[in-house]
């Protein structure tokens, strides 16, 4: 399996603050990977940082190049949606499919129309003039549109409603995703995505906090709800995290065997969120 | 054609997109005001401000006189500077239109973020300054320059028409004389040599743009000032002030690019017309556009210019977008 994005050692300072401060990771092809943490963690200065938007210290290789001097080279593998005002205000829907068609060389506009079809936005539409949601279904149909092997979506549904919000992560897993691209998604509704995910990256305070596949969080995170009766015997196993529901405590277990789980009560899969809210908020929220 | 072309070729239609007003629509308009203000009077007034033996020019007997007395250099020479006059104000109209474009090229997708956008394509940064800069020196002025030949022509029927209904003959007073080839000629010299000219110009203030977080007008405005400022604290000595400097540097400039001709008839009374006209003259004279060419101060500011440039280059690389 081919390696997308390498990162050792990855930093950026900003005046008084390191945002990224030493961070390893890798991102595999083919995997649909969330990058996940509170505000001010470094999410988008470690996006910025792969799109070749911000220089950085460290190692960092983007399908083999190097994001900052390489950029407008990587962005014919790449593309790339922020949240969804990034879009200019003043374009026309023609203009912006006559120029990804003019500048991209990987471009398919039979694809993008068809993708645009099944819209309501109008060819002579401006930007200014269409919903958020259209904005998003046009940005997405520009950028589906085009032969890339990564697409970094940054908050890429952020104010948008429910049914466009669905609507825009089951296009992306229908009509785009394949084994040969990579996506890597940042957002703040970790619910909606986690079924799509297949690799999750936490980060905090500019650091790795985790960094696994899915497969590997069921393998080595589980959640168990204890009734009050077993909970002393629970604790001394030293959960991660802990909150009472319903009259029993969910206690959240890091490397604990399924056998030795089944013995305290029911045995869950921990959510994204639990495990998140559980490694970020280090410990009881 | 290749990628590259390709892409430099809808960079420059991007501009077009987002600058439609300013730079199609905006020449369309001063070409209609200009043939509104003939018809209003105050345009025939300025360009046929003849008295002709103590006759005003636009009335049928005057127009008869100047038939018959007035020599056809003279009104070759008149028909210039007309052409050359009501011409001046589409390159002014154009030096304040690139003069906000410039401002505005590399700073208002960064308010908008949608710089990520751009930023998201494969285009390069020197791709990016490259068609701003292209489209300042030539195509822009070459839009202006197609909606000033189509006004003038416009212009030269109209004022036909308005000598007609005055009883003159618009063949023997305007038409037979209008040939518009050197006055085009000599305004696109002038264009040519302005875009070097005006290159410290432009590029200071995409500079600027590039560089500004905000209110991108003070900073381009607001430095030279500040420095003229400073430097009247510090005090100035008898024969040395870099503010003034700098500040003849770029007013020369301006002036160039409010007026890159100058029209050199003067046509204000009857002693004008006395003079005598000897050989071919035209109102503006393309040697002294072309003169600047072999001037060090010319070939000085390119340079500055070009500098400026690379660093509008260099900043909209390296300016980090990031708002948190």
């Amino acid at each position: 399996m081919d390696t997308v994005i390498s990162a050792r050692g990855l930093s950026k300072r900003y005046k008084d603050k390191m945002a990224l401060d030493g961070c390893d990771f890798s991102v595999a092809s083919g995997r649909i990977v969330g990058l996940i943490g509170p505000n001010g963690a470094g999410k988008t200065t470690a996006i910025k940082a792969i799109l070749g938007l911000t220089p950085y210290e460290g190692e960092l290789d983007v399908l083999g190049l190097d994001p900052f001097s390489r950029r407008h080279q990587l962005m014919q593998q790449v593309c790339f949606i922020a949240d969804v005002a990034i879009l200019p205000r003043w374009l026309r829907v023609s203009e912006a499919i006559d120029y990804v068609e003019g500048v991209h060389p990987r471009f398919d506009r039979a694809r993008c129309e068809r993708f645009l079809a099944a819209t309501e936005i109008k060819r002579k539409s401006r930007v200014r003039e269409l919903s958020k949601g259209m904005v998003a279904q046009l940005h997405l149909a520009l950028v589906m549109a085009i032969d890339a092997r990564l697409l970094v979506l940054d908050e890429p549904t952020l104010g948008l409603d429910i049914l466009y919000r669905r609507r825009f992560y089951e296009q992306l897993l229908n009509d785009y995703f394949d084994q040969t691209r990579t996506i890597l998604i940042t957002t703040h509704q970790v619910e909606e995505i986690e079924h799509l995910l297949t690799d999750l990256l936490f980060i905090k305070s500019g650091k790795i906090a985790l960094s696994a596949s899915m497969d590997e969080v069921a393998a080595r995170y589980c959640q168990v709800l204890v009734g009050q009766d077993r909970l002393e015997a629970a604790r001394a196993l030293k959960p991660i995290a802990e909150r009472r529901m319903l009259g029993k405590s969910a206690l959240l277990f890091d490397g604990l065997t399924p056998e030795q789980a089944r013995e305290f009560g029911e045995v869950h899969q921990v959510g994204v969120a639990d495990l998140f809210v559980a490694i970020m908020g280090g410990g009881v929220a | 054609m290749n990628q590259q072309t390709r892409t430099f070729l809808t960079l420059i239609k991007r501009e077009l997109w987002e600058h439609r007003g300013g730079f199609v629509y905006t020449p369309l308009i001063v070409g209609a005001a200009l043939i509104v203000m003939l018809l209003m009077g105050a345009g025939s007034a300025w360009f046929w401000q003849l008295k002709i033996d103590g006759a005003e020019a636009m009335t049928e007997g005057a127009l008869k006189l100047a038939e018959t007395k007035v020599p056809a250099e003279q009104i070759k020479l008149g028909v210039q500077a007309f052409l050359f006059g009501t011409g001046l104000v589409w390159q002014a109209v154009m030096f304040f239109v690139l003069f906000f474009y410039c401002i505005g090229a590399l700073y208002d997708d960064r308010r908008d973020r949608s710089v990520l956008f751009w930023k998201s394509m494969p285009v390069s940064d020197l791709e990016t300054v490259a068609s701003k800069v292209v489209t300042v020196l030539f195509v822009a002025p070459l839009l202006m320059m197609t909606a000033m030949m189509v006004g003038h022509l416009l212009l030269l029927v109209v004022a036909g028409v308005l000598i007609a209904s005055h009883g003159g003959s618009p063949t023997a007073l305007l038409w037979n004389h209008a040939n518009p080839f050197p006055v085009w000629g000599t305004l696109l010299a002038a264009q040519a040599v302005n875009a070097l000219f005006l290159l410290p110009h432009h590029g200071w203030l995409l500079m600027a743009g590039a560089f500004a977080r905000g209110k991108p007008f003070l900073w381009a405005v607001l430095p030279p000032v500040l420095l003229a400022v400073v430097e009247s604290f510090v005090g100035f000595t008898a024969n040395f002030s870099l503010s003034k400097i700098v500040f003849e540097f770029f007013a020369r400039r301006a002036a160039a690019g409010v007026a890159p001709v100058t029209i050199n008839a003067d046509f204000g009374d009857e002693r004008s017309f006395s003079a005598g006209l000897s050989g071919t003259r035209y109102a503006a004279d393309l040697s002294q556009v072309l003169d600047r060419l072999s001037t060090a101060d010319l070939w000085i500011g390119v340079a500055i210019g070009l500098t400026f440039i690379a660093a509008a280059v260099w900043l909209r690389r390296y300016r980090d977008e990031s708002t948190n």
